[in-house]
């Protein structure tokens, strides 16, 4: 990007705020934070918690396509689901963990690709339903392909890790990882392109923005961190089943972005925390946890449309103008 | 076998252009993908089955009762949800997914979560055609969905309402600058659609089961019929319905029926990628 913008002014560049270490340390800490807590809460808020960070890496993957480039992906279940599945049947094929990681990760990209490659030719509900249409098909299969898959009965997964300490450190870290790799892509070309494409296509095509090929590549990347995310949770929970990754947790998962914050480094903890956290913590019947939760996400949406981190940021703005009177 | 499939196809295509029309009504007004229809159709063949069991009514006034059920609470979504995310096309697929929770759950909590059958009068009478046989319900079902759609079309052609509900899902900003009450369209689109959100539970109910989660996967097919047939447009999505009845029902008899879903995702992929502006051009809107 140029300094002079196009219509001779400074760029929008200028008006970022300075000092982008201390958004990496803030975030290292919090994932530190993350991790003591993993470790010292009894076994039930741990499982709740770790599964709040593996939704956390999920959800920030889908944030780099649907929240810098508001593209209302509704897949990205489905890339959690393949990268669970990849990890463990590549390591019940005989491939050492690392090498199953990595496979895996190559598979929901390379679906990734593809679905990229039909639908990002389709704009805004076209592009919801077409992704969430894959999430089914990709659902359908995992149920249905015995040999594969063993069906709905799911299938164990063999543990790569030294130790259970080891996990408890991995996937806070993860977390955080992912946090800052949207941190960071929204302050490189990628996100900048990504912006543009939210703001206006037209125009940014217009400009010589490559939208194609910018839509594309922030996909496949949102593919990729939702496949590790699938890893952990396939470690974490020891089996998996196809109804972990049915078709609507992808729409789930846009909830959460949406709720916690679209667009925004730290959405995904918040969104997670709360559409994960809620129904475990209260405990509620299954019936009457989703009536809630659907009145929640409907009331949070139409009352603070940037979601939580929209709502602290005004909280903090009246805390700051208060201090300076 | 072949003349079965046919069968077969056309009633459930006639289901996916019932469930279609009233989706593109609603998107057309609105833009809202309306997922909680889905949950329209569990409440109001909830409400039939109520009146038609528990309050011992005749089948044909409770099916009527769970007609005017599904118009209201198609409305209250509208009036209490969707007008509040109208210019904002990112929120509307959250607020749906959250009123298909709210429907689906209430349903839930208010009925239980068993499988259980309406049963109207013609529930077991089978009908021959040649060496395929259909059950009245599907011949009722293909029947609802024609006479739905005839009165529909003529409802959008010939009546004033008809017209200011096409004109403003053509363009609203012009239509409001002409007079016409945007509010207004917008409920009576939302009625309609609950209405034939109503009818889709009269006739899908009787064939499989009433559950609350009865029409959630049907949903995402009519979404590709809507995709397929343009949107607003009726005719399209009667005929793309059909087509993908047929093509789904020879897909499972052919080749295997617990993939039925993955072909109407072919189809649905390769229209976009070889017709991206839909199989009936809608110069107004476009899919890419």
């Amino acid at each position: 990007m140029t300094e002079i913008g196009m219509y001779g002014q400074q760029e929008t560049r200028q008006r970022v705020r300075p000092r982008p270490a201390w958004d990496y340390l803030g975030i290292a800490l919090l994932g530190f934070g993350l991790w003591v807590l993993l470790v010292e809460s009894n076994s039930f808020y741990s499982s709740v918690l770790a599964t709040i960070l593996i939704w956390t890496i999920a959800t920030s993957g889908l944030n780099i396509i649907a929240g810098l480039g508001g593209y209302p992906s509704l897949v990205q279940g489905a890339f959690y689901g393949i990268g669970a599945y990849g990890s463990a049947l590549a390591m019940k094929w005989g491939q050492p963990f690392w090498a199953a990681c990595i496979e895996a990760v190559l598979a929901a990209g390379i679906l990734g690709l593809i679905v990229g490659l039909v639908f990002s030719r389709t704009r805004g509900q076209y592009f919801a339903i077409g992704t969430m249409f894959t999430g089914l098909v990709v659902s359908l299969v995992l149920s249905n392909w015995q040999s594969l898959t063993n069906g709905l009965l799911g299938i164990n997964v063999e543990f790569g890790f030294g130790s259970i300490d080891q996990l408890n450190v991995v996937i806070p870290a993860a977390a955080a990882f992912s946090l800052m790799l949207v941190r960071f892509v929204s302050r490189r070309r990628l996100g900048w392109r990504l912006l543009t494409i939210l703001e206006d296509e037209d125009l940014a095509e217009h400009i010589g923005v490559p939208t194609a090929r910018t839509k594309l590549t922030g996909f496949v990347l949102s593919a990729c961190v939702g496949a590790v995310a699938g890893v952990l949770i396939a470690q974490y929970n020891g089996t998996i089943s196809p109804d972990l990754f049915d078709y609507y947790v992808g729409f789930v998962m846009f909830v959460a972005l949406s709720v916690g914050g679209a667009g925004r480094v730290l959405g995904p903890l918040l969104g997670s925390a709360f559409i994960v956290g809620t129904p475990d913590l209260l405990n509620l019947s299954s019936g009457i946890g989703l009536l809630l939760a659907g009145i929640i996400f409907v009331v949070v949406i139409i009352v603070i449309p940037g979601g939580f981190m929209s709502a602290i940021d005004a909280v903090m703005a009246a805390a700051s103008r208060s201090v300076r009177r | 076998m072949l003349i079965q499939a046919a069968v077969n196809g056309v009633v459930l295509g006639s289901l996916f252009a019932l469930l279609a029309v009233g989706l593109t009504l609603t998107y057309g007004v609105m833009e809202v993908p309306n997922f909680a229809q889905a949950g329209v159709i569990t409440l109001s063949a909830y409400a039939m089955l109520w009146l038609n069991q528990t309050a011992a009514c005749p089948f044909w006034i409770a099916a009527l009762g769970g007609l005017v059920v599904g118009g209201v609470v198609s409305v209250l979504t509208e009036r209490i949800a969707y007008r509040f995310v109208r210019t904002r096309p990112l929120a509307a697929p959250v607020v749906a997914l959250g009123l298909l929770l709210i429907l689906d759950n209430t349903a839930l909590i208010l009925f239980g979560g068993d499988h259980v059958s309406l049963s109207p009068p013609y529930a077991g009478d089978v009908i021959y055609v040649g060496s395929a046989t259909v059950p009245a319900v599907g011949v009722a079902l293909i029947g609802t969905t024609a006479v739905a759609l005839l009165a529909l079309w003529l409802f959008l052609q010939r009546t004033k309402t008809g017209r200011a509900i096409r004109a403003v899902s053509q363009n609203a900003e012009a239509a409001a600058i002409l007079g016409i009450r945007l509010e207004r369209q917008y409920i009576v689109s939302f009625f309609i659609s609950g209405i034939l959100a109503g009818l889709v539970a009269f006739a899908y109910g009787p064939m499989y089961a009433v559950y609350p989660y009865m029409a959630d996967a049907i949903l995402l097919n009519a979404f590709v019929v809507v995709v397929l047939g343009g949107l607003g447009n009726v005719a399209g999505a009667a005929v793309c319905g059909l087509l993908l009845g047929l093509l789904e029902s020879f897909g499972a008899i052919y080749v295997s029926a617990a993939y039925q879903n993955l072909f109407g995702f072919a189809v649905l992929l390769l229209m976009i990628v070889l017709r991206p502006a839909g199989l009936f051009t809608n110069r107004s809107r476009r899919v890419a």
